[in-house]
């Protein structure tokens, strides 16, 4: 269910985030001699992969709450949903908060993990223009 | 008469021969014509800079797409080169209006991609030298280590140009070149422009704009692309190239002070008034 969850929404922002590259950028390609598999490299996967991680950050955050979710509606499966809702259930309330704040401060740990890639793999991403 | 300089016409470097396109059911072109030919002059090299002028939406940027050889025309062809050659996809650079640049690469790293593209096919080595010579040449050697986006427009714009002309050389194609920038910038890219095309005797830079002064202060022709009217005046579908001036021959050409002179801004006055019957 998560997998599938994911992969719906990662597909659908990769896909818009394609269909968002503007025809001067193919073209300037193709004026600089490249065969359609170089446009395609160099273009679409090169020229978006800073989004594509962004698109992974967003992704991986929603993915980490749904896991949560998912493991509560699948208990059998065990995971922390499950413990989360077995301590609920028992009203184990300091263990109920204790597990929200690991599941928040592991969130967290990733988002900034993603982040750190992004930074080391497209140092230009967070580059801003000094003369405009 | 403005002092006309010496200067002779050869053979064909460019030739537009009865392009037209219809795209989805529509006429964009018809029947375009157009031919640069090589201008000699004595003691130096001499290039082309055609300025091409048309009201917004008349399919200018459609009709750069064909001659750049990114789309295929419906009829006709275009012809390239000494030999006349049909024509294709990288024989023809393009400086789009946004300066497009491989945002991913370094300033170098776009030029040596560029320079290993050239049909020359140069190893990784020699494009690197003929980047870091390039570079020199554009006054921006401090910055091969940057990226696009920390570089102004006027310096992206210069890159651009430059990646162009390692990749193949001789045809530049410029949209909207003055396109926002203030009178220093404009300046400078009116002598890039005459820069690039006094360094090689093949060079051709056809240049959009919407500004008659500014295609007339860097060209030595300038094409009017426009739509004709039928004997009720109503617009026939289709643009086509309607009229051409030639600076060389009017004296407007290759002279730096041109513009202040009473000739210029008496033929300024005159294609603008043509301009808006177009």
């Amino acid at each position: 269910m998560l997998t599938f969850g994911v992969t719906v929404f990662m597909t659908d922002s990769m896909v818009a985030e394609v269909k968002s590259i503007p025809l001067e950028r193919f073209d300037h390609a193709r004026t600089l001699r490249f065969g359609e598999w170089h446009v395609l490299y160099e273009v679409v996967i090169l020229g978006t992969i800073d989004r594509a991680f962004e698109i992974l950050r967003q992704n991986a955050a929603m993915a980490w709450m749904m896991l949560a979710m998912v493991e509560g509606t699948v208990r059998s499966g065990g995971g922390i949903g499950t413990l989360l809702l077995n301590q609920d259930k028992h009203f184990n309330l300091a263990l109920v908060f204790a597990i929200q704040f690991v599941i928040l401060g592991v969130g967290l740990l990733q988002d900034y993990g993603i982040a750190v890639m992004k930074r080391v793999a497209c140092p230009y991403a967070a580059l801003v223009t000094e003369g405009k | 008469m403005a002092n006309k300089l010496p200067y002779t016409e050869t053979y064909p470097l460019l030739t537009v021969d009865n392009v037209g396109l219809v795209l989805q059911g529509k006429t964009i072109l018809r029947e375009a014509n157009a031919q640069v030919k090589d201008i000699i002059r004595a003691g130096m090299k001499q290039g082309q800079v055609i300025g091409f002028l048309g009201p917004s939406g008349i399919g200018k940027t459609q009709f750069f797409r064909i001659i750049a050889g990114l789309q295929a025309p419906t009829s006709g062809k275009v012809l390239l080169g000494k030999d006349q050659h049909p024509v294709a996809q990288g024989m023809v650079g393009v400086v789009a209006q946004r300066y497009p640049l491989f945002m991913h690469r370094t300033v170098i790293g776009n030029l040596i991609i560029g320079s290993m593209q050239s049909k020359s096919c140069y190893g990784r080595k020699e494009a690197r030298e003929r980047a870091y010579a390039m570079l020199e040449r554009f006054k921006l050697a401090d910055k091969a280590d940057s990226y696009p986006s920390q570089l102004s427009g006027g310096q992206q714009q210069r890159i651009a140009i430059a990646q162009q002309m390692l990749c193949d050389g001789h045809f530049l194609l410029m949209d909207e070149p003055f396109s926002g920038l203030d009178l220093i910038m404009k300046a400078k890219v009116t002598e890039l422009i005459n820069e690039i095309a006094t360094m090689d005797e093949e060079n051709t830079i056809i240049v959009i704009t919407h500004v008659i002064e500014e295609a007339a202060s860097v060209a030595d022709e300038l094409w009017l692309m426009g739509r004709d009217r039928d004997e009720k005046g109503d617009i026939i579908p289709g643009a086509r190239i309607q009229q051409t001036y030639d600076l060389k021959e009017l004296g407007l050409a290759w002279q730096p002070d041109i513009a202040r002179t009473r000739e210029f801004i008496d033929f300024a006055a005159e294609v603008k008034q043509r301009f808006m019957t177009l």
